[in-house]
């Protein structure tokens, strides 16, 4: 009798232990280093307060506490270093919370969704800002940045801002968020490969298949692109061809969504990129992601690719590159559709449903300020102003990637690039993946370009009409 | 009676019901309340334009008919299954049945054996990528001082999937091997022994007297096998991600794009309750028909 008692005593702490450990210890990124951040390196000295603290703007909101929420990463320490910069010059007192991307939106969706505001500001993937701000979530900055009492246009200098990630944070024309960050795709080449073959840098497809042709040899590819299918791998560098050929994805985006992918253009840009693969590309490219591309070229088995800027900067390391100073960048070449760098970015937005908005726009203004943009693009190299770009310490600091032209080209690209690139919609996920799936079908000769995409404008038109795109 | 000996004689009566109750509990919260908010939300409409499920009956069941991706997965994972099975244990059982005899350094040679099970599966799959790579890999390097120029394995949509099984098989033949060599030691020996004196070839031995003695541990192997076949991930994953186009994508890859690249989680669980469906019915089929013994009644 007493021994059952014990037993049973014993199975209801058992079974208590068991509920309480499932509990608690869910706060993924909370153990994200914000205290013992690096302090601020030698930039610190160079700004100039005394021309900021005249503004008498910067003091209205003293005394106010702001979140603001952003992706892991050395950015976000560094701006952690310097806001008690922030703090002397306005007296609001910021956190930043660091979490891995697809924490950091549920985060921020849970925190929208409910109204409650927590979260002040944050960055967000320009691939979501649709859904965001079609929600009604992020607030319209527009107002603040022309309402002098928010924003001295002069310091501020909202015109710098690149078109190309300015458009990024765009909805329907109204502008929902800061540029935090701005990529871009280039055309990166191998100088001594081309001047051997005696070829110049190409600036149209046709060119680039020539050029590809000549320097292909069988140590290095005349040409590599993402080969792996998915939205963000190849269908991100095939849409250069896809948009340089003149295609369209949609009749008329977004009044229109019937899907055009398997148009004439569609179907010659996609023959294009399996079969420039195919000849001139490396062994087994059909699987070939980011990281291989630029692993490729920094071994000397690629000799030319169209792809993220951020590329350069590894291919031109001298401790990650066996290819180092044999570089050489432009513009991405283009067809009869015109020269369609691909865009990424990040924007800083507002909360709608914050406490502290004008805080947060105070903030926001210091973060992407052109001084702070500068600060910030020579830790990552991403600038999204062009003043950024063009200042003589980004263009000494980036020096050493292909011949100092690399500033140059890549400002050139971000004014050229188009938040339209893609389609921003809450679907392109799943539609880009389908048409990845097409491509890499291509390139591995599994089928013909027009049987793929066929295939997959079948498979998209399903896809629309269940999710109730279409009709 | 006191207050204290009627519960006593409470407990006395119903402790067997105390004892099951913590069980009880975490199987209902784990796996009946999970069953059933499965088979709800494949009823549903749930993805990232609208934030809550929304009931749409069997919408989602009749779209899967329709749906060719899904039979092609499907039909693709029928073939995997049957390969992967087949291949591992037809060669677990040659590899057991060469080994089952008394040679210097067995122990050696059975660990050995039993390493790529050994292996995390994501490490495996890492590893036999780079071993496939075209123009980095070893296979292709050894083929190329035959002679032979070497097929692009993960890269061609013709060899991507012979690829993606070899692997599987090289993975799970020691599992067979391993199960197949228990088997093979309790088997009875004075069996044996009368075949002996009747004078039975070793062909014959194996044939009408090892194999429907194992023919238990066979069936029983070729169940647990199929199971584990039917969910394969982690190697298209690590290794293909499903392609190139459409070749190594198996239907729980399918089902782990749908629900979490695409968000369209009620078509997901439609998707995940038709391949536990098609299991286990497959399974009571196969239980009956062959009377192997799982269950213990």
């Amino acid at each position: 009798m007493k021994k059952r008692l014990v037993a049973l005593f014993l199975a209801v702490i058992f079974c208590l232990s068991l509920i309480t450990g499932c509990g608690g210890g869910d706060t993924p990124g909370a153990d994200a280093p914000a205290s013992d951040a690096p302090t601020a390196p030698e930039a610190s000295s160079e700004q100039d307060p005394a021309t900021l603290t005249e503004k008498d703007y910067w003091r209205q909101c003293e005394g106010e506490e702001i979140i603001f929420a952003t992706y892991v990463g050395g950015e976000a320490d560094y701006v952690d270093s310097l806001l008690s910069e922030f703090y002397d010059l306005t007296g609001i007192n910021v956190t930043i919370e660091q979490y891995p991307e697809d924490q950091l939106y549920q985060k921020v969706q849970i925190d929208t969704v409910s109204g409650t505001g927590s979260i002040d500001c944050f960055t967000m993937d320009m691939m979501r800002m649709p859904e965001f701000a079609s929600s009604g979530y992020l607030t319209k900055v527009q107002g603040y940045i022309d309402n002098p009492q928010f924003t001295d246009k002069e310091w501020y200098q909202p015109d710098d801002i690149l078109a190309g990630p300015l458009s990024t944070a765009k909805y329907n024309g109204e502008l929902y968020g800061i540029p935090y960050t701005g990529e871009t795709n280039i055309l990166m080449y191998r100088k001594d490969l081309l001047e051997a073959a005696g070829c110049q840098v190409p600036t149209n497809f046709d060119e680039l298949w020539d050029v590809a042709s000549k320097i292909h040899s069988k140590e290095t590819a005349g040409i590599a692109l993402r080969g792996q299918r998915g939205s963000g791998m190849n269908i991100y560098t095939w849409t250069q061809f896809f948009r340089g050929f003149g295609g369209e994805f949609f009749v008329d985006f977004p009044n229109d969504m019937t899907p055009t992918v398997n148009t004439p253009e569609a179907i010659e840009a996609t023959k294009y990129y399996a079969e420039i693969l195919q000849n001139y590309g490396p062994q087994g490219v059909a699987n070939w992601t980011n990281m291989e591309v630029y692993t490729g070229q920094a071994s000397g088995k690629v000799a030319m690719t169209m792809d993220a800027n951020a590329f350069a900067a590894i291919i031109e390391d001298e401790n990650t590159s066996k290819t180092r100073g044999l570089w050489g960048c432009a513009m991405v070449p283009g067809g009869k559709g015109g020269s369609w760098p691909a865009i990424y970015s990040h924007t800083m937005c507002i909360n709608e449903f914050s406490q502290s908005k004008d805080a947060a726009w105070l903030f926001v203004q210091w973060v992407t300020s052109p001084e702070m943009t500068l600060k910030r693009g020579l830790k990552t190299g991403v600038p999204a102003r062009a003043s950024s770009w063009e200042a003589p310490e980004m263009k000494e600091q980036l020096s050493y990637i292909c011949d100092g032209t690399y500033t140059d080209v890549c400002l050139e690209s971000l004014q050229k690039a188009d938040a339209s690139y893609r389609p921003i919609f809450p679907n392109w996920n799943e539609m880009g993946d389908i048409l990845g799936i097409a491509v890499q079908d291509v390139i591995a000769g599994g089928s013909t370009a027009e049987e793929a995409l066929n295939k997959a404008q079948a498979d998209i038109e399903t896809m629309l009409k269940q999710k109730g795109y279409l009709s | 009676m006191s207050l204290s000996k009627r519960v006593g004689a409470w407990l006395e009566k119903r402790y067997i019901g105390c004892f099951l109750a913590p069980a009880l509990c975490i199987m209902g919260a784990f796996a009946l309340y999970i069953t059933v908010a499965l088979i709800y939300l494949s009823l549903c409409s749930w993805n990232t334009t609208s934030p809550a499920p929304s009931f749409i009956g069997i919408s989602n069941y009749l779209n899967i008919l329709k749906d060719t991706v899904f039979w092609k997965s499907l039909g693709r994972t029928m073939i995997f299954v049957v390969c992967t099975v087949t291949g591992e244990i037809v060669l677990g059982f040659i590899v057991a049945y060469a080994l089952n005899r008394k040679i210097r350094g067995l122990g050696v040679i059975r660990t050995l054996v039993i390493v790529p099970m050994a292996v995390t599966p994501v490490v495996a799959a890492m590893f036999w990528k780079i071993m496939y790579d075209p123009s980095l890999g070893p296979i292709n390097y050894f083929l190329s001082l035959l002679g032979i120029r070497g097929p692009e394995w993960l890269g061609s949509t013709s060899t991507a999937l012979i690829s993606v099984l070899i692997v599987n098989i090289w993975e799970w033949m020691p599992f067979s091997f391993l199960t197949i060599t228990a088997g093979l030691n309790a088997l009875p020996k004075d069996a044996y022994e009368a075949a002996m004196i009747d004078g039975a070839t070793k062909f014959q031995t194996l044939f009408k007297l090892t194999i429907p003695m194992l023919k238990q541990v066979l069936l029983t192997l070729i169940l647990l096998r199929t199971i584990d076949a039917m969910k394969a991930f982690d190697l298209v994953f690590t290794m293909t991600r499903g392609g190139p186009g459409e070749s190594t994508q198996l239907l729980p890859y399918y089902i782990y794009l749908k629900g979490f690249q695409w968000f369209d989680l009620g078509y997901a669980a439609a998707l995940s309750l038709v391949l536990l469906l098609i299991c286990n019915y497959g399974f009571k089929f196969f239980i009956n028909k062959t009377g192997v013994k799982v269950f213990y009644d």
